[in-house]
């Protein structure tokens, strides 16, 4: 179980749910274990439904209502065109900080820089 | 999934929609609100069990508060019916217990036969009356123009929580 400090991964938290979003339309608890899936088992739901729901206000993301199998519709969520530029530029921000920080720490930035299109 | 696991999940889902009437938020979207946490909730309770799934939501009143960043001055009906239903059960409660006390004194007086009326501090313009039948025949009690209480204080009540005026100023601004 990996252990994440919660305000870097507040301030990260949209880059992953636009991410995750820009890949495939998905739910709320769908979205967490999808989350908690790639290592962030820390993060809670009440981190993350308010984050969609702020996505969403700013036009980020969009949503709509899908039966499920088990039960009652389910609320999906997808990224707009908006939500994608904006994924784009935070792709670029957090490139940017990792490579700033890894000139200052010594560390060597494990990531690539995210495709442009 | 059980009754009490429903119940637990639908308690947390209300006490959520509660507060988000609080800050404002109108009744379509918490009914969508409300909507989308009952289903993320059954999900995660089906998943991980329904104790860590509402765990994992936290405090349904925080969740609600960081749903809603900016709280916006609508009325706040739900806080208003509560606040109405207490005064209720006090005042009723209240004037049972002095018609009670009325009756007490009454009955400690002597007087039988006849009806007592009279007023109990603080309850002006309410006319308590007891009346005591000889040896131990049976006693009646009433409380006249009492409603300006049993409604007056309740409604009173809902209007300054539930504040309607509200629903008028926002309409305007």
């Amino acid at each position: 179980m990996s252990i994440h400090d919660a305000q870097m991964l507040k301030g990260v938290l949209a880059l992953l749910l636009l991410s995750l979003l820009a890949d495939e339309d998905n739910y709320g608890y769908g979205i967490v274990t999808a989350l908690r899936e790639a290592g962030f088992t820390d993060l809670a739901e009440g981190t993350v439904y308010p984050a969609l729901t702020r996505l969403e206000a700013a036009g980020h993301l969009e949503s709509y209502l899908q039966r499920s199998a088990s039960g009652p519709a389910r609320k999906y969520y997808r990224t707009t065109a908006d939500g994608r530029a904006d994924l784009v530029a935070r792709r670029e921000s957090w490139h940017d900080l990792v490579a700033s920080v890894g000139r200052v720490s010594g560390l060597t930035p494990s990531v690539t820089h995210p495709k442009e299109n | 999934m059980g009754i009490i696991d429903r119940f637990r999940i639908e308690n947390a889902v209300q006490t959520y929609d509660f507060w988000l009437e609080l800050r404002g938020m109108r009744s379509r979207r918490r009914k969508e609100a409300r909507r989308e946490l009952r289903t993320n909730l059954r999900d995660a309770a089906a998943d991980v069990g329904v104790t860590q799934a509402l765990f994992n939501i936290g405090s349904p009143k925080e969740l609600a508060y960081a749903m809603t960043p900016e709280a916006t001055q609508r009325p706040r009906w739900s806080l208003g019916a509560m606040w109405a239903s207490l005064a209720f059960v006090v005042v009723v409660f209240g004037l049972m217990y002095t018609a009670s006390t009325f009756t007490s004194g009454v009955d400690a007086s002597g007087v039988v036969g006849r009806q007592v009326t009279g007023f109990v501090f603080p309850w002006f313009g309410v006319d308590f009356m007891a009346r005591i039948e000889p040896n131990r025949g049976g006693l009646a009690v009433g409380a006249g123009n009492a409603q300006w209480y049993v409604l007056g204080l309740p409604l009173l009540a809902f209007v300054l929580a539930a504040r309607p005026w509200r629903a008028f100023t926002q309409k305007a601004s």
